[in-house]
């Protein structure tokens, strides 16, 4: 492969050894201290999409953890994992955020989670465990039981970037109980006046330890609705990502008409998370009828998956082996009929709001996001595809029922959020085209087949377009069917980084809007892990520091 | 001062100000598709707040108080000096103590937000003075230009010395427009603007504090709503006889009021918020359309 | 006859004692005073008012350990003789008797009140000189020279002030002979007022505040002393205007001593310990408030009923009026709220002189217009029924005592600000920037006009305003002779 033999001449004696997991997906191993090199190779130079770091703990059975980096190269459709070994004893990787900076966040929850740190991090501080969690315990570790209780230490603060001394700056928090973002997350604005100075983001608020509790209590069966319970409003993507990694790990196809529902539940996900979207982002300009109008559109969506799959939402549908729900011909019918319905007054609806002029000028010229930036932070979905950067899994990574049918991925030029904004209004035509092919062209035959063996030990990587951007489901197969590492990306969590910089020198009223442009899904982006429910609880909160002065 | 009329001003005043503000929520309820709320809604809610227990921020203390307080006692205050339903008004020459209270009660809403020290009150305080600073003239503008066309400072329907023409013409619009500017609903809701400020300059009001302030922004924007009808009177060819005169006020009356809630819902359904540099650039617009309804009237009033 | 000549001789005696004892000697001359005063009120001695007055202030004066018993008893005895032009000297005698003794405890106030005669002197034989209205506009600090009336009050502060309201006193008296000039002084004016306001919003120093509140204040002034229909209301403005600008000062001049700072944006939190001076700063803003709007609403009647030109003045006014709320209240805030920077403990003889002054100012502002004459004096207007100030007075009132009201029966529960979440109320507090930074990019175009005047005001801002009241004074007389 290109890739594999551009980064073999360029470091020959830093590879250890190189095996093809499967087709377009390469391990790559080298010693930790070359990452930092390789990374920037590969990142910077040969044009690599950042697709997620993980940590695993193998010390109890050989002795090391090992790190991985994956990143993929969208237009030759190529993984490659980059992984070497930390022995026990010797901690540390040397970082390479100094030369990839969207490596920031994943190193960090690495140190926290399993106490590998990065040496030469600009900024190792906390990133999902709570402030109180002591320092010198490791969640993700095997021998830290799932439901273990820390001691509780005493109350600390985040340290947050001072302003520099003798400038004048208001500080402004935003969050986390804010009317504009949905979810917990806090973004501490310094601001000259309304200006918007600097920023600085603490996250952490909604862990809920999905990762811990699917190695330690889930079996490969269950995980799905779990992961489905990722996040509330793409909830399938996830499900769909795990599926799709522990089939490549079997070496498994799932039958033909499964695949095809499959990619309907998908696309049916993605316009009500798009309606969903434009209905926030007008109501976050102000243009309250744009909410109204948009959600009665999406309630028609909601209403479709309800026919298809007996659920508004949490669909359950897609499980490994297939499907768990068939689609009858009466209710294909009807679900056509819905769409159309769907079609003609979206439609509609777009032309009334995008050319509103005081709706344009909220969204122009705003929160612009340039491509090398944006290639710098390796981000995904429609804020990529917003600045230029033309990638989507469902074109590039094929999957399920996508090589057979017929969409096309807009693009924009400005990275501002009515490039954004413009993205997501086409994408969801463009899903509405691709369900109303796949329901009019879905292949007869048995909607599940059970998989019978899972070898353990296998590394696997599944790659699914969300609504936000590309998902990211790591395994490594274990034994007594159950996962013994699963790592979860959500795209939110790469934009997420990129966000101070578009929030940079634009005011306070822009803020909200230019968060809400990247489509947060802040509940995705922190699953990680913690403790129990009960105790554990009160930590995640922190309601101390929400209570305390 | 004719304080049967009084009384009379006020009542209504208390009781239709919310119920307008309600038809004002029901109709951009209906544009957008939505059953909505009754048109009581409003009243509901404020009894609802005045119901809760009474909560200050630490720094505000009793700042916190005294402002919606005043802000009610400054809008119905507004309505002694305007004739409503009746022929006359409570008070004589009433006109500039009108402009001066409506001034004067944008302003208080703009310092109100500042009293709690809350970042996002002092913002949202802030851009409530800009904007004050902006639409105010508007206002003060096209009011005087109203009282010169009418001859008096009185601001009742006995006095009628002026004659349907341009000037009144444009008077009435560029009235309209400052309306819009000053009703603080989308487009102009900047100041409060929820998904940004978080409310701005009323986040530290809840309970009775906000119930005194929910219904005294209403009553001052009923008492805006209730000019157009000296604008309208102009235009209705009529015998000045009392009896006539009685009904049709009331008539216009409501009409005027039920003209200004359908222009500023309409506004809310159609427009998304405006940031600080479009907004001024609108009301630099009213501002000049108002100078030119004055300068008009000035010109009328010399010449006749 | 028999009685004046008594008294004459019993007045002399406190004079002669002084020789060997200055407290007996205060203390007969006391006495017979009080003697005096007491037959008089019983109705056997016939003293006129002035003479009572006279009486009274010696008795004052004698409380001042300084004075001279033996000069105030010679002044009293001439004032019982019935000679013609006595009363005037003996009137001049005691208020320079009375300037010394201020000058003693308050050196400032002793010093204005002694410059005061002379000026008033000048002012007596000052007429029509053309060519000194431009000095007379430079001293109110008109517009477009801003940096100069800013260096001014840097240097010459108090002075400045006392010479300003003298021109405009002048300009008052003259009317007539300034008649060609009317509208071009109420432009002045006008701009002077808006031009304070705006600087005022963003004025970053107590040099800025004082200049540009002084502007408003003189604008005003400038506006009521140029026009014949508002003599009346020049007048009435002029003491409570003394007190407001005098309070202004006193205040801030003192936490600048104090603290060696001169920055708005270095305090905070001061009113919790200056609750005195913090509760006058306040009254003052408000006092002139209601005085910009008294003459906003006069302004507008006067237009309504005959002179145009008016109605723009008071539409300007009332702008001025209603903005000059928030402006006062950012001052206000900057300095009295947020989180304290500095510790000053204040002095009760400061909180005494600032209570004192503002009870001045409110008295000076309120009683006057609650008669009705005043106002039909001002132009031969009718009054309003409900005069602005009163309705103003009365919603305020009213909302005070309701909110008392409420405070006291609803006993509502302290809670602390919600939003702090994940920051500390202690750093939100300390952030002390500037909040109106929106403001200065709205308005940019306004501010940008700038009169090239920085070469200027470094020259005019270091002459001492008397000079140029002397200089004024000279034109005067070249102008009465030629």
């Amino acid at each position: 492969m290109d890739i594999i033999t551009k980064i073999r001449s360029k470091f020959p004696d830093n590879i250890i050894k190189v095996t093809e997991l499967r087709e377009k997906t390469q391990l790559m191993e080298i010693k930790k201290a070359d990452f930092p090199q390789i990374l920037d190779y590969a990142h910077n130079s040969l044009g690599g999409h950042f697709m997620t770091m993980t940590g695993t703990d193998y010390i109890e059975s050989l002795d090391h953890f090992i790190i991985d980096y994956i990143l993929g190269w969208y237009e030759e459709g190529v993984l490659v994992v980059f992984r070497a070994r930390i022995r026990k004893g010797d901690e540390n990787f040397p970082s390479a955020t100094p030369y990839v900076p969207c490596a920031d966040w994943y190193e960090r929850e690495v140190k926290e989670s399993l106490g590998l740190s990065p040496i030469g991090h600009p900024n190792p501080r906390k990133l999902l465990l709570s402030d109180e969690w002591p320092e010198d315990i490791y969640p993700l570790r095997k021998n830290y039981k799932h439901d273990a209780r820390p001691p509780y230490k005493a109350e600390a603060r985040y340290p947050f970037e001072a302003p520099e001394n003798g400038k004048m700056f208001n500080i402004i928090p935003f969050g986390p109980y804010h009317f504009a973002i949905h979810e917990p997350i806090y973004f501490r604005f310094l601001t000259n006046g309304e200006r918007i100075v600097n920023t600085d983001l603490r996250a952490g608020f909604n862990y809920r330890g999905l990762e811990k509790i699917a190695e330690t209590r889930l079996t490969y069966e269950t995980i799905p609705f779990m992961a489905e319970r990722v996040c509330g409003i793409c909830g399938s993507v996830h499900a769909e990502a795990y599926t799709q990694a522990l089939e490549k790990a079997a070496n498994f196809e799932a039958p033909e008409r499964a695949k095809w529902i499959r990619t309907v539940m998908l696309e049916i996900e993605r316009i009500h998370s798009h309606l969903l979207w434009l209905g926030v982002a007008s109501h976050m300009v102000g243009f309250d009828s744009g909410l109204m109008q948009f959600w009665r559109v999406r309630d028609k969506d909601m209403f479709l998956a309800e026919l298809l799959t007996g659920n508004r939402k949490l669909y359950g549908m897609i499980v490994p082996g297939g499907v768990r729900r068939d689609i009858r011909d009466d209710k294909k019918e009807k679900a056509l009929k819905l769409v159309s319905e769907i079609h003609e007054e979206y439609e509609e609806l777009l032309k009334a709001t995008l050319n509103l002029g005081t709706l344009k000028k909220r969204l122009k010229d705003v929160g612009c996001l340039r491509k090398e930036d944006a290639k710098k932070y390796s981000v995904m979905g429609p804020v990529a595809r917003a600045s230029g950067i033309s990638i989507d899994s469902r074109r590039d990574y094929p999957y399920e029922a996508y090589p057979h049918l017929d969409f096309e991925s807009p693009v924009e030029s400005e990275g501002d959020v009515l490039a954004r904004t413009i993205v997501r209004a086409h994408d969801v035509l463009q899903s509405i085209k691709i369900i109303e092919q796949a329901l009019e062209s879905l292949p007869d035959g048995p909607v599940h087949t059970p998989l019978d063996y899972i070898p353990p030990g296998v590394t696997s990587v599944g790659l699914v377009e969300g609504p936000r951007g590309t998902d990211v489901h790591y395994i490594i197969t274990g034994k007594e069917d159950t996962v013994y590492r699963w790592r979860v990306r959500a795209p939110t969590y790469a934009n997420l980084q990129a966000t101070p910089l578009m929030l940079e020198g634009y005011t306070l009223a822009d803020a909200s809007i230019i968060i809400g442009s990247i489509d947060p899904c802040i509940s995705c982006a922190e699953r990680v892990l913690v403790v129990d429910a009960n105790s554990g609880k009160e930590r995640i909160l922190s309601s101390k520091d929400l209570l305390k002065r | 001062m004719n304080f049967p009329v009084l009384a009379i001003n006020i009542l209504l005043a208390i009781l239709m100000a919310p119920i307008f503000d309600g038809l004002r929520r029901k109709i951009t309820a209906r544009l957008q598709n939505r059953i909505g709320p009754p048109i009581t809604q409003t009243w509901y809610d404020i009894l609802k707040l005045l119901r809760k227990e009474i909560i200050l921020p630490e720094n505000g203390g009793f700042l916190v108080l005294v402002f919606p307080v005043l802000t009610l006692i400054l809008s119905l205050t507004m309505f002694a000096s305007i004739s409503t339903i009746t022929v006359q008004s409570p008070m004589e020459r009433g006109g500039i103590i009108f402009i001066e209270l409506a001034v004067l009660s944008a302003f208080v809403l703009a310092i109100a937000g500042s009293t709690s020290r809350n970042p996002y009150g002092m913002v949202g305080g802030s851009r409530e003075v800009i904007l004050a600073t902006l639409v105010e003239p508007s206002i003060i503008v096209s009011l005087t230009a109203l009282i010169l066309l009418k001859g008096s400072t009185t601001f009742d329907d006995i006095s009628r010395s002026y004659s349907a023409g341009i000037p009144l013409l444009i008077a009435v619009v560029a009235y309209l427009l400052s309306l819009l500017a000053e009703s603080g609903k989308i487009p102009f809701d900047l100041a409060e603007a929820e998904s940004e400020l978080s409310g701005g300059p009323l986040i530290e009001f809840s309970g009775p504090p906000l119930a005194f302030l929910k219904l005294g922004q209403s009553v001052r924007n009923l008492a805006l709503y209730s000019i157009p009808k000296f604008f309208m009177i102009a235009f209705i060819p009529l015998g000045l006889t009392e009896q006539h005169h009685s009904i049709t006020v009331v008539i216009l009356y409501f009409a005027s009021l039920f003209l200004c809630t359908i222009v500023i819902s309409l506004a809310e359904s159609l427009n998304a918020r405006y940031r600080l540099s479009e907004a001024s650039k609108f009301y630099v617009m009213v501002l000049v359309l108002s100078s030119i309804a004055l300068i008009l009237s000035v010109l009328t009033k010399g010449t006749s | 006859m028999i009685q004046i000549v008594f008294y004459q001789a019993l007045l002399v005696i406190p004079a002669l004692v002084y020789f060997y004892s200055k407290k007996v000697a205060a203390i007969s001359l006391a006495a017979i005073q009080i003697l005096l005063l007491s037959l008089s009120i019983a109705g056997f001695v016939t003293l006129q008012f002035p003479q009572i007055l006279i009486i009274l202030a010696c008795l004052v004066l004698l409380t001042d350990p300084g004075s001279n018993p033996q000069l105030l008893s010679i002044v009293t005895l001439i004032s019982m003789v019935p000679l013609p032009g006595t009363l005037p000297l003996v009137s001049l005698a005691l208020f320079i008797f009375i300037a010394l003794s201020a000058k003693r405890c308050q050196k400032t106030l002793g010093l204005y009140m002694l410059i005061i005669i002379p000026l008033t002197f000048i002012l007596q034989y000052l007429r029509y000189p053309f060519a000194a209205l431009p000095l007379v506009l430079l001293l109110i600090g008109a517009p477009p020279f801003h940096k100069w009336f800013s260096d001014l009050y840097s240097n010459y502060r108090s002075t400045g002030v006392l010479v300003a309201l003298t021109a405009l006193t002048h300009l008052n008296a003259y009317q007539a002979s300034y008649a060609s000039l009317t509208s071009l002084l109420l432009f002045l004016g006008a701009l002077m007022m808006i031009v304070g306001l705006f600087q005022c919003m963003v004025c970053k120093t107590f040099t800025e505040l004082y200049s540009t509140s002084h502007r408003i204040v003189f604008g005003l002034l400038l506006v009521s002393a140029s026009v014949s229909e508002l003599r009346a209301l020049f007048l009435y403005l002029l003491l409570p205007s003394i007190f407001t600008l005098s309070i202004i000062h006193f205040v801030h001049n003192s936490l600048a001593e104090r603290t060696k700072k001169s920055g708005m944006f270095e305090f905070g939190g001061l009113s919790t310990g200056m609750k005195a001076q913090s509760a006058c700063t306040l009254a003052t803003y408000l006092i002139l408030f209601t005085l910009v709007s008294l003459s906003s609403e006069i302004f507008m009647q006067i237009g309504i009923s005959g002179n145009i030109e008016f109605i723009l003045l008071g539409c300007i006014t009332l702008f001025v009026a209603a903005a000059s709320l928030a402006v006062f209240f950012r001052n206000y805030t900057l300095i009295y709220e947020g989180l304290s920077k500095s510790n000053i403990p204040s002095s009760s003889s400061q909180k005494f002189a600032v209570t004192a002054l503002s009870a001045g100012n409110l008295v000076t502002a309120l009683v006057p217009i609650s008669s009705f004459s005043i106002f039909s004096s001002i132009g031969g207007l009718r009054p309003p029924e409900f005069e602005a100030l009163n309705t103003l007075l009365l919603i305020v009132a009213a909302a005070t005592i309701l909110s008392a009201i409420i405070m006291v029966f609803a006993k509502p529960s302290k809670m602390r600000s919600w939003t702090t979440g994940y920051a500390t109320l202690n750093e939100l507090r300390e952030s002390r920037g500037e909040i109106f930074t929106s403001w200065r990019e709205i308005f940019e175009p306004i501010y940008a006009i700038k009169v090239p005047d920085d070469k200027a005001s470094e020259i005019v801002g270091k002459i001492n305003p008397i000079m140029i009241f002397v200089t004024l004074a000279v034109f005067a007389v070249i102008g009465e002779i030629l």
